[in-house]
């Protein structure tokens, strides 16, 4: 550290003091520098401390509370300054984590435990059982799917014959309207024979195997609660 | 030295440093002429000097030397009468010990 570093690290640590007082500071040890000459330049840096420290003098000063150093045979000393007192020493580091008696903080952590799985009980039911309801709910859900499937082909099948029908009777009077009429309930008549025939396919074979997987679910949740409790 | 100096002792001996000259002097030889008679570290002065001028003890101002301004510190009459308290005292607290030290007698 050369004589601009020292001063410019000092400017830097008193940045938090009135600016007269850091200017004023600043000049005082410009002039030092100055009037050792520059042959003492290492020998001054040496003998006035680090940066730091001056900075907490000049920093105590401003403040007044100067009282506090003494001025001992090494110079001036005060106990803040010093490395040593800086860091407080490592706590010593505790087996036992709770404050106060151990038996009675053992009692207490029975009582937690106790308290905790007394609480576990219901929920680990409610948890059960609203998973048994959400399943049977999925399951309500399907077999509305499928209700509806069914009005769906019947109406639609229904509808077709009708517009079938109304087409034909048109055709004498407004042939091409009669036309359309006739080729639309024809359409709806296949679409609808199309759906009933995938509804046919889900009574076969998807229900039952749903009607079985719900039971399943249901017969296994039971048979383990009935075990654990 | 094994004695401790206070911080009043080492007001005392800055003002009295100063004092010596009419025209006033500069930091660094302030520090220069403290440092003959007592031990302290070069950044110890600056704090004093600063707490002596704001107390009203010692007045600064600037002279050119060598292309530059130096700061001067003065005494002033308050500062006298400072220094005059401090002599004072110096002598009943230094006659006491060294009657304790070589008389041997009661006070």
């Amino acid at each position: 550290m050369n004589r601009t570093e020292y001063l410019e690290r000092l400017a830097f640590l008193l940045q938090d003091i009135p600016t007269e007082e850091r200017e004023e500071a600043l000049e005082y040890y410009e002039d030092y520098f100055e009037e050792a000459g520059p042959e003492n330049e290492q020998r001054v840096i040496e003998e006035l401390g680090s940066p730091e420290k001056i900075a907490a003098m000049i920093r105590d000063s401003v403040r007044g509370n100067s009282g506090e150093g003494e001025y001992t045979e090494n110079g001036y000393y005060n106990k803040r300054y010093d490395d040593k007192n800086k860091m407080p020493g490592k706590r010593k580091k505790e087996s036992w984590h709770f404050k106060g008696d151990r038996n009675r903080n053992i009692a207490v952590l029975i009582l937690i435990v106790v308290l905790a799985f007394g609480s576990a009980i219901p929920a680990i039911a409610g948890a059960v059982f609203g998973v048994g309801g959400g399943l049977l709910g999925l399951a309500g859900g399907f077999l509305g799917i499928f209700v509806g499937l069914g009005g769906g082909c019947i109406g639609l099948i229904g509808g077709g014959i009708g517009l079938t029908i109304a087409g034909v009777v048109k055709m004498f009077t407004v042939l091409p309207t009669g036309l359309m009429m006739f080729g639309g309930g024809l359409v709806m008549i296949a679409v609808g024979i199309l759906l009933m025939l995938f509804w046919v396919w889900i009574l076969a074979k998807i229900l039952p195997a749903l009607v079985r997987a719900v039971v399943g679910v249901f017969r296994k949740l039971f048979h383990k609660e009935g075990e654990t409790l | 030295m094994v004695f401790n100096t206070g911080a009043a002792l080492l007001d005392a001996v800055v003002l009295a440093v100063v004092s010596r000259e009419e025209e006033g002097t500069y930091g660094y030889k302030i520090t220069q002429d403290v440092r003959q008679v007592l031990e302290v570290s070069e950044s110890t002065l600056y704090p004093v000097l600063r707490r002596l001028k704001k107390d009203g003890c010692l007045e600064v101002y600037d002279k050119e030397f060598g292309g530059r301004n130096r700061r001067y510190y003065k005494i002033t009459p308050e500062g006298r009468v400072q220094l005059n308290l401090y002599r004072s005292e110096w002598k009943r607290y230094s006659m006491r010990i060294s009657e304790i030290f070589e008389g041997g007698e009661n006070v």
